[in-house]
């Protein structure tokens, strides 16, 4: 359980393979014992792929965006 | 001639070149970096509209910062952490109003099929929608942290550059906001769908 507290907020960095490697040992052998852990694993996976998922939207702005950026810079340079 | 040498230039010789007044060099980061700040303004504001206002404005602040940045440092968190502040900035205000959440395809929009596939449509849909609505739940803090993480695919040393926050607080961050998304969510979806 102590251990538990331990792993729980460092699975995001483990499945991201952002840990350091004794902490990556140390996760992974808890994990193969551990139902409470393995799942917590499981539903943050889920909820990452879930919100990837959601944020990959295929939209782009219109075209004449970054003549209006450049003009706005050309103005903005001209007032100060 | 000019074009192609520009555009084999790194982000961090086209800022540096940038900051001395070459233009050309800060087109070539516009349209590097026009769309996924335009994506990131589109995710935080929730339209089409304000988000292109709000890219806006990202690049002017950015043209502007510009003799700031160091060129020994990357230039995309550099990038990232003025449009991070501005979105956060700017939906603190935004928040004692409510606003639109960001419109999925129709399902008019969705090509005619079986039964079955407008019944998937709709649940996605439907996903999403809630989806949409517990990230908006978020702090605004919480909120950037999730999507530039989310739309980047970065890892989260580069997100703790972006967020100037040391990398176990950076994924706090995105910990912290995935948790709140699933109880969020769970209110109103299957405990199994997320």
């Amino acid at each position: 359980m102590i251990l538990c507290m331990f792993v729980q907020p460092k699975l995001l960095l483990y499945s991201s393979n952002e840990t350091s490697t004794s902490i990556k040992m140390l996760i992974s052998s808890h994990l193969r014992g551990c139902k409470r852990c393995q799942q917590a694993l499981e539903q943050l996976k889920k909820t990452t792929s879930a919100v990837k998922d959601f944020m990959s939207i295929d939209v782009s702005p219109d075209i004449d965006l970054d003549i209006r950026i450049l003009e706005s810079i050309r103005k903005n340079s001209e007032t100060t | 001639m000019m074009d192609i040498r520009v555009k084999n230039l790194k982000d961090e010789e086209l800022a540096a070149q940038a900051a001395q007044g070459t233009i050309a060099c800060f087109e070539e980061l516009l349209s590097r970096y026009r769309t996924p700040v335009f994506r990131y303004c589109y995710r935080m504001s929730g339209s089409k509209e304000d988000a292109e206002d709000w890219t806006q404005e990202c690049f002017v602040k950015i043209y502007n910062n510009l003799g700031k940045y160091n060129p020994e440092r990357r230039f995309s968190p550099w990038l990232y952490r003025i449009v991070h502040n501005y979105g956060v900035s700017v939906i603190r205000v935004k928040q004692s109003h409510s606003y639109q959440l960001v419109p999925d395809q129709d399902l008019a929009e969705y090509p005619a099929g079986s039964k079955t596939d407008a019944v998937d449509v709709l649940e996605k849909k439907l996903r999403s929608e809630a989806l949409a609505e517990a990230v908006d739940q978020l702090s605004p803090t919480l909120k950037s942290a999730l999507i530039i993480w989310a739309l980047e695919d970065i890892t989260f040393k580069e997100l703790g550059e972006i967020l100037n926050t040391p990398l176990p607080t950076a994924a706090a961050r995105v910990r912290r906001a995935l948790i709140q998304l699933r109880q969020q969510f769970m209110k109103t979806e299957d405990k199994d769908t997320i």
